[in-house]
């Protein structure tokens, strides 16, 4: 299975949110990495599912979906944060490990 | 028609011209909602004794078909969650929170629904659980902060 660089992926997920958030980012940064870390966990999950046939690659965008879900949700509970721009960070920080998360699990997850 | 126009113009510079020479300020804050806080435990609640008795159902009983009930009584619950925090002032965090937890609902729905006559495992089951729980506690947080800052039915609070 390919390695899946967890810290490396947080560092541009980050980054990426960042760009998008921009002076809101100081307010959401330790939510944003604590949410981000789970993102990157589920991920993990998912992969190894997939691999050892637990999941399937019809649930797995599914699941995903439900993690970046509960992450908009976490996001956008904080004051000043609209769900649009919470959608946005996730978005923008998933997008930007889309190459990495589709090398570990295989397939097409994000596409 | 012009008159009513007239009155209907009016009333907010009345409303604003007494609160002025009044002297008294209007809060216009979300308020605690004890019935939401407790539908929503109670949602959480029937939620996690539905995964955690499908984690230990056989087929048939663990199909989407075998179980439309509880989906159609977490929809009810669900639908009436948000037309509280519909109703209640400044809702906008409150909204997008059970927008997500709305989502996350028909997530779940359309995983079961795609394992057809076969059951979700306990890998997507845990998977979908830990999808839920950062929004209750988002939820949980968000009522526990208006419930330390207010007093329940206060808003909005004229001092």
């Amino acid at each position: 299975m390919p390695q899946f660089d967890v810290g490396a992926v947080l560092k541009s997920m980050a980054a990426a949110a960042e760009g998008v958030l921009q002076s809101k980012w100081p307010e959401v940064k330790s939510f944003a990495t604590t949410e981000f870390q789970k993102i990157a966990q589920t991920i993990v999950s998912i992969g190894e599912g997939v691999a050892a046939g637990t999941i399937s690659k019809d649930q797995a965008p599914i699941l995903l979906d439900m993690q970046k879900n509960a992450s908009r949700a976490v996001l956008a509970a904080v004051e000043g944060m609209s769900l649009i721009a919470a959608e946005q960070a996730v978005n923008a920080a998933i997008g930007a490990v889309k190459t990495a998360i589709n090398t570990f699990v295989g397939f097409p997850l994000v596409v | 028609m012009s008159t009513l126009l007239s009155r209907v113009r009016v009333w907010p510079a009345a409303l604003v011209l007494l609160l002025v020479t009044s002297g008294c300020a209007v809060k216009w804050t979300p308020f605690y909602d004890p019935t939401l806080d407790a539908k929503a435990t109670s949602f959480q609640q029937d939620l996690e004794a539905y995964l955690t008795k499908l984690e230990n159902l056989q087929a048939p009983a663990c199909t989407y078909q075998q179980n439309i009930d509880y989906y159609e009584q977490a929809g009810a619950q669900l639908a009436v969650l948000q037309t509280r925090a519909q109703a209640s002032p400044h809702n906008t965090q409150l909204l997008e929170i059970l927008a997500s937890l709305n989502k996350n609902f028909s997530d779940l729905k359309t995983l079961q629904q795609g394992a057809g006559v076969g059951c979700l495992n306990s890998t997507v089951i845990e998977a979908a659980r830990s999808g839920f729980e950062p929004i209750f506690e988002s939820l949980l947080a968000y009522e526990l902060a208006l419930k330390a800052n207010e007093a329940p039915a206060t808003a909005p609070t004229k001092h």
